[in-house]
């Protein structure tokens, strides 16, 4: 099973015929009282609540994600590196120009 | 930090930047990746963006069926992860993620890193600081991101040319450039002089980003073109003129978001004809001309002649070694591909390519043959006009060149090389003038004798052949009318019928039309052989009559351009403004003269040509600097060389060399 499915889905020791489901159009899934209710995103933003592990798992397996990993903004989390890095740069460099000239 | 601590630090510090990105990231710990066969891309493709290069490199180091790739398309999470796996009969093609943002920051680095370990020269001291050039190759580079939208946005998921801080990938990108800008500045001040004298690693290091339609190199010489600019006093004339075109070509200009392929010129010419990237290109061209110009003029004291042919060997033996290394395992030709900056992938075999060639990882087989023959030549004329002794293991280098020259089965390399060497030693050895005049003259005319007394081909065949593959490249040559057997008028050469349609109406190129008309129609100025007939005899014997007629069905300017191009490394007008049977694929004028023709009109071909004769005129004595000028002006005019910034900086070291050959009593080697 993928990690990615027990990471949002949580653990399960359900195996789970993802083909048979998707060759199933009247296939229905039944909401778990046990499961607390995940709200999922696709690449285009749109939003899905899903009540069952095995309905999440097969919208994890395929683009569906929890939105915490994936939407995370990492050219952000780069930006703020490459400009701390800069800062950190030149003070390093000053203070390495001020010990020399002592 | 003595030295040698401090080399082994930096070389530390690059052999981790070249391998911790691929095997850093968290791989899955519940599945185990298993060696890639026809069985196993179902595997791979379900599990996507969970093994890293290096989990699989265990199972994979000797599976000669993989053909390692870049997914250029990668976000930042998968970055160095596999990205999907597709089987074909041919091979297995594994696609590793490769993230803009992350290429960027990493593969400069890498560079930067390399840089390092020029040696250190007298302090190069600028008057102003360094604000306003970094601000201005920002503006630049922001300019040429937001230009190029098409090509950008096949390679990032997160390219957004809006102009906001919120758009992270832009504002990361800029940061990034400003802080590798900052470090280059620290190293170039005290490396400046030493910069040309390790030139030749530009053609191992070749500085193309992955996935940016930009070249490291130029980027720096960009920055320091803007330093030379607001520190020295620039030809205002010459300047002036740029200026002029520039306006000649940005009103000229259609502003056209096209996507024009760069393939394996990526980083040196224009994807799209969008305004923004034209003057980006533009720009960038006079400031990284500028910049090559004041380096060669200011390190000609500081050139150790020496030294530049030791590192033209070592590189033409690396190149080399690497294009075996790249040949014999798929890990080492993707690590290779990146870390080196490569246009394209090395070679996965040794076996030839088209016309029997092998290019190694060059970018082509010509482009390397031409740097292991003007190595070769190089060394041969500095070792013996300069009497600079030559060690063996620079012998043992120039054998491995040789085998490099002799791969690319670049023809014309190797024979206008060896004709440079004889006539040099014929030089040296025989003092009287009016023999040694009697001696070239005799060479040349037998050669011509020799070829005509051999060559297969009519008169008639040889005069035609060039008109006949323009007519053949052009659309209209599919709706002629055939005979019996199929053959067409242009198969005939038969070239009047291409002529009784108007040239507004005809579908031909302005430039087919105008070389047919003057064909068909008598141009002929009296005593002289028809220039068409002359150039397409010129192109039979060197392969270039295909090429060069494709040029001619797809070259259309209009008179304006014609006499002043359509601005520096812009090819999209070129190749898709008029309709030929060759629109797809990157097929090249296979002319650096046609390339200048492209950019800077039949004015700027003329200029460069009196300018090249005046340089060889004024040095008439200077032997050395004439026959490598020479050697590089001959072959560019067959091949795309000029296209290349390796190859363009070549052409430059050549062009100035004059410069740094004036001392013929410095002894070069106790340097």
């Amino acid at each position: 099973m993928n990690k990615k499915i027990y990471s949002i889905c949580g653990e399960s020791d359900q195996i789970v015929d993802f083909e048979m489901i998707g060759n199933d159009p009247n296939f229905v899934f039944k909401n778990d009282p046990n499961f607390e209710t995940i709200v999922l995103y696709d690449p285009e933003g749109n939003i899905v609540n899903v009540n069952s592990w095995l309905e999440c798992a097969n919208y994890v397996n395929g683009v569906w994600t929890d939105g915490l990993y994936e939407q995370l903004d990492f050219e952000r989390v780069l930006f703020f590196l490459t400009v701390s890095s800069i800062v950190l740069y030149l003070v390093f460099k000053k203070i390495w120009k001020v010990r020399n000239h002592q | 930090m003595s030295s040698n601590v401090r080399k082994l630090t930096f070389l530390m510090t690059t052999v981790l930047l070249i391998l911790l990105p691929w095997f850093l990231q968290n791989s899955s710990e519940e599945i185990k990746p298993v060696q890639i066969d026809k069985e196993s891309t179902a595997f791979y493709q379900t599990n996507t963006c969970e093994f890293t290069l290096f989990d699989i490199l265990s199972q994979n180091v000797l599976n000669e069926k993989i053909n390692i790739l870049p997914d250029t398309y990668s976000s930042v999470k998968c970055n160095s992860k596999i990205n999907g796996v597709d089987y074909f009969e041919s091979d297995i093609k594994v696609y590793i993620g490769t993230n803009a943002n992350i290429d960027f920051l990493l593969q400069s680095f890498i560079w930067l890193f390399l840089l390092a370990f020029v040696p250190k020269s007298k302090e190069r001291k600028f008057k102003h600081n360094n604000i306003l050039p970094i601000a201005i190759t920002a503006v630049l580079f922001t300019l040429h991101l937001l230009g190029e939208e098409n090509f950008y946005t096949s390679f990032s998921k997160s390219y957004s040319s809006n102009i906001s801080f919120d758009n992270y990938f832009l504002t990361s990108l800029i940061a990034a450039l400003i802080f590798i800008l900052i470090i280059f500045d620290d190293l170039l001040k005290d490396r400046f002089y030493n910069l040309i004298s390790y030139f030749p690693f530009m053609f191992l290091f070749i500085g193309a980003y992955n996935t940016f339609n930009l070249n490291f190199y130029l980027i720096i010489l960009v920055y320091v073109g803007v330093r030379i600019f607001f520190d020295t006093q620039v030809n205002i004339k010459l300047t002036l003129l740029y200026a002029s075109l520039t306006v000649f070509w940005l009103i000229n200009n259609e502003n056209l978001y096209l996507y024009f392929d760069v393939d394996k010129l990526k980083g040196f010419v224009s994807s799209s004809q969008s305004t923004a990237s034209q003057i980006f290109w533009i720009i960038s061209f006079y400031f990284a001309v500028l910049a090559l110009y004041t380096i060669i003029d200011e390190s000609k004291d500081f050139v150790n002649l020496a030294k530049i042919r030791y590192n033209f060997l070592l590189v033409g033996g690396l190149i080399s070694v690497f294009g075996i290394l790249s040949a014999l395992n798929p890990f080492l030709r993707f690590l290779t591909y990146y870390n080196l900056g490569l246009n394209k992938l090395g070679m996965g075999n040794f076996t030839a390519i088209e016309g029997n060639t092998w290019r190694g990882i060059a970018h082509s087989a010509e482009a390397l043959g031409e740097y292991s023959a003007f190595t070769i030549l190089f060394s041969v004329l500095i070792s013996f006009h300069y009497k600079i002794k030559i060690s063996n293991f620079e012998i043992l280098l120039m054998f491995i060149t040789v085998f490099s020259l002799f791969r690319s089965n670049n023809f014309a390399a190797m024979s206008s090389m060896v004709i440079f060497i004889t006539l040099f030693f014929l030089n040296e050895l025989i003092k009287i003038r009016s023999v040694k005049i009697t001696l070239f003259i005799f060479v040349i005319f037998s050669s011509l004798i020799i070829y005509s007394k051999t060559s297969e081909y009519s008169y008639k065949f040889v005069s035609n052949a060039l008109l006949n593959e323009a007519v053949s490249a052009s659309i209209m040559s599919d709706t002629l009318p055939g005979n019996e057997d199929g053959f067409t008028a242009a198969d005939f050469s038969n070239f009047e019928i291409f002529l009784e349609e108007s040239k507004e109406e005809s579908s031909l190129s302005s430039s087919l039309y105008y070389a047919l008309d003057q064909y068909t129609n008598d141009g002929n100025i009296k005593y002289l052989p028809d220039s068409i007939a002359l150039i397409s005899q010129i192109s039979v014997p060197i392969n270039r009559s295909e090429k060069w007629g494709i040029f001619i069905a797809k070259y259309n300017p209009d008179f304006f351009e014609f006499i002043l191009g359509t601005g520096p490394l812009q090819l999209a007008d070129y190749y898709l403004s008029h309709e030929t049977k060759f629109n797809d694929g990157l097929v090249l004028p296979h002319s650096s003269l046609l390339d200048l023709l492209i950019f800077f009109g039949i004015f700027g071909v003329f200029s460069l040509l009196i300018y090249s004769a005046y340089l060889i005129y004024t040095n008439k004595k200077n032997v050395v600097y004439n026959y490598l000028f020479l050697f590089i002006l001959i072959n560019y005019t067959k091949s795309d060389s000029i296209l290349y910034l390796s190859s363009f900086i070549l052409l430059y070291f050549t062009t100035y060399f004059y410069k740094f050959s004036f001392s013929i009593g410095r002894n070069f080697n106790n340097e």
